[in-house]
């Protein structure tokens, strides 16, 4: 994934996608919206670990058959929920029919990328104080 | 906020995470400069009379 330049991030330069074979862009949002969206995503992506647990969990196989369902099915609905929650520009209705799977998901990389900057830069900031 | 002449609100709505993150990548990155700076050249009072010295035109009147 290719990381954005200091003029693309100072310029509020759209996110550059592929979706259905095709260049989209998305605009990235103000911290005021994309912190109510920050919640979102950590809401969806919170029980991730009890699920794994569930399906690893061999004397319950009701709740390894829910469990795997939550990941497999209802999740990446709800990705593809978030992800044109954030890609309001974008024409859903289109993309569902012409974008693959494999497709979504880097483009929903590419938004998480920028909506969580300081993942990548914390330990830059945090080595110039240590010096 | 203070060091960029804007108000948190402004910020808030205005300015994306990643520009906020990067704004403050480099203010630690121009403060750590200006400390090592300071450090590596320390003058001595004399030094720094004389420099200053250069620098004041006198008119007289």
């Amino acid at each position: 994934m290719k990381e954005r330049t200091e003029e693309e991030i100072l310029t509020r330069a759209p996110i550059l996608v592929i979706l259905g074979g095709k260049k989209c862009e998305i605009a990235p949002l103000v911290i005021r919206d994309s912190r109510i969206w920050r919640k979102k995503l950590i809401s969806l992506i919170a029980p991730l670990p009890v699920l794994v647990n569930t399906t690893m969990d061999t004397e319950n196989p009701r709740g390894f058959v829910d469990a795997l369902t939550q990941m497999m099915v209802t999740m990446p609905d709800q990705v593809l929920d978030l992800f044109f929650d954030y890609a309001k520009e974008l024409d859903r209705e289109e993309i569902e029919g012409v974008a693959t799977d494999a497709e979504i998901a880097k483009a929903f990389e590419e938004v998480v990328q920028v909506v969580f900057p300081l993942a990548q830069s914390l330990p830059k900031v945090l080595g110039h104080l240590s010096q | 906020m203070a060091e960029w002449h804007v108000t948190p609100d402004y910020i808030v709505n205005n300015w994306t995470d990643e520009l906020l993150n990067l704004m403050t990548e480099k203010l630690v990155e121009r403060k750590g400069k200006e400390r090592t700076g300071i450090g590596k050249h320390k003058d001595s009072e004399e030094t720094l009379f004389a420099r200053a010295r250069s620098l004041i035109k006198v008119v007289k009147k």
